[in-house]
């Protein structure tokens, strides 16, 4: 019979996330973990490729029943985690016993809190990955109560139950970014404030991309011919406000792309919150 | 570091077969080849994809973002594609024909004849009977950007209040440009019309029902 997990509470918006897909040419994003080093660090912890699936919960509230018992690990954004109102740890493997409720409490700081199961979540994969693409609705669908996930049996190595320091998260997050191909729709000063200046994290930010607030970058008025994107694109609107396009953002786009963020920083990005302050500089 | 050099990062040149080029680097990983329109792109992609398929070449409207990291080493490589015409051939014959059954009966099929001064019946004729090619597969779920539309129909621009929901299979025109909604969205295009088609499976391999470089109909039923 297949272990389970059986969802209590679904918390704000958690997904089934993986590394996500690679047919971007075919019109589809890349999707995937917004923080997918912290999807690995917990993959590593269960004993999974780093690429299983696993869980990515928005600012936690998240309650799971494990009617069969199973390894667990929690990672990404810290909240307080508990098995059957036992404490445990982030960033190391636990046993859960036969029937134990995990829960997953508010995210104190960060945005988005992992976990992973040994053996992986074995929903159904669409276009080779089993990650929800919340834009083009490809994928495992949200968590709601009472749904039930089978745990897989692809295992990579043993479990590590001793404790991880995680990744450091600085305040404010400073973002690599090297330049984009429409550098020539700026003026110097723009090229100049982008790396000078502090944005903010507006609320209308989610897995598409991240909206900010901050000194208006001048650039040439109309628009682009629609032209390939990438997770990580700084585009940047009439307005002048840049928005790094995230990992289910569309693949095309007509505004122009000032910079990209470095593949290695999206993992930052994929934890910022609205209102905190992001700076970006030159790789 | 400091900021780079906005003019010392695109370079230019005048390929024999492509005409204006213009390279430049897109983030670390990437470098964005401009052409000069569809038509380019089309057969630019083939040859990439002919010739160094490890490029994994994606096409936009007027350009080809590929997997590389030095523009220089790109431009190099694309001003070396000459221009056979067995490359040509070749990406003819890879490309499918799509004849898309449509009903023409989309909520704006009024406001689009009058916008352009047709009858409806002629707005119609001139949508159906041209032929159009797909250029690329972009926005979400592999919307077809397509080229060839009847430039009578050129001038409907955007809704002014886009629509919060259009359904799957919508036909729609707007700014120059004709497609087929993959999937219900909020959507800003005039409509046409409709087509039970299905444009994108994810159980189908590729999932997209156009590819770039195919042809497409609207026959009207």
């Amino acid at each position: 019979m297949t272990a389970t997990i059986e969802v209590l509470a679904p918390g704000a918006l958690t997904l089934v996330e993986d590394h996500g897909r690679d047919l971007a040419e075919w019109g589809v994003a890349r999707s995937g973990a917004a923080d997918r080093r912290a999807l690995a660090l917990a993959n590593r912890l269960t004993g999974n490729p780093t690429n299983a699936a696993g869980l990515e919960c928005l600012l936690g509230g998240v309650s799971l029943r494990f009617p069969e018992g199973a390894i667990v690990a929690v990672t990404g954004a810290p909240c307080q985690v508990t098995a059957t109102g036992r404490a445990l740890d982030m960033n190391r493997a636990h046993h859960l016993a036969v029937g134990a409720v995990l829960t997953m409490g508010l995210a104190t700081s960060g945005l988005r809190t992992y976990m992973s199961v040994r053996g992986g979540i074995d929903v159904e994969p669409v276009l080779g990955s089993r990650s929800r693409d919340v834009l083009a609705m490809i994928g495992p669908e949200p968590l709601t109560v009472g749904t039930t996930l089978p745990i897989g049996s692809e295992v990579d190595g043993e479990a590590w139950f001793e404790f991880i320091s995680p990744f450091p998260m600085a305040v404010p997050v400073t973002v690599r970014v090297a330049p984009g191909p429409r550098t020539d729709w700026f003026d110097s000063s723009a090229l100049e404030l982008l790396v000078t200046s502090e944005y903010t994290v507006r609320g209308e930010s989610d897995r598409t991309g991240i909206r900010f607030m901050g000194v208006p970058l001048p650039r040439r008025s109309g628009d682009l011919a629609s032209e390939p994107t990438l997770p990580g694109s700084v585009q940047v609107p009439p307005d002048g406000q840049p928005i790094v396009l995230g990992p289910d953002a569309g693949v095309s786009g007509g505004y122009p792309v000032i910079a990209a963020v470095l593949d290695d920083d999206l993992d930052l990005l994929g934890q910022v919150r609205p209102g905190d302050a992001v700076r970006f500089r030159w790789a | 570091m400091a900021r780079p050099e906005s003019a010392s990062l695109a370079r230019s040149a005048e390929h024999p077969k492509f005409g204006t080029l213009r390279v430049a680097p897109y983030g670390r990983d990437h470098v964005l080849i401009d052409v000069r329109g569809p038509t380019v792109v089309t057969s630019l992609r083939a040859a990439l994809l002919h010739q160094q398929p490890t490029l994994r070449p994606r096409p936009g409207w007027s350009s080809v973002l590929v997997r590389a990291s030095d523009s220089a080493t790109v431009l190099e490589l694309v001003m070396s594609l000459d221009d056979g015409s067995d490359l040509q051939s070749e990406a003819q014959d890879a490309a499918h024909h799509h004849l898309i059954d449509t009903s023409y009966d989309g909520d704006d099929l009024e406001t689009v004849a009058r916008l352009t001064d047709l009858t409806v019946d002629a707005v119609i004729n001139a949508h159906s009977s041209a032929t159009y090619y797909v250029v690329f597969l972009g926005f979400t779920r592999a919307f077809a950007y397509l080229d060839g539309l009847d430039p009578r129909l050129g001038a409907v621009p955007r809704l002014a209040t886009p629509r919060v929901r259009v359904p799957a299979g919508s036909i729609g025109i707007a700014a120059g440009q004709t497609g087929i909604y993959p999937m219900a969205s909020p959507g800003g295009w005039h409509l046409l019309g409709h087509t039970d088609a299905v444009l994108f499976d994810t159980s189908r391999t590729p999932p997209s029902l156009l590819a770039p470089g195919d042809t497409v109909q609207f026959r009207a039923v």
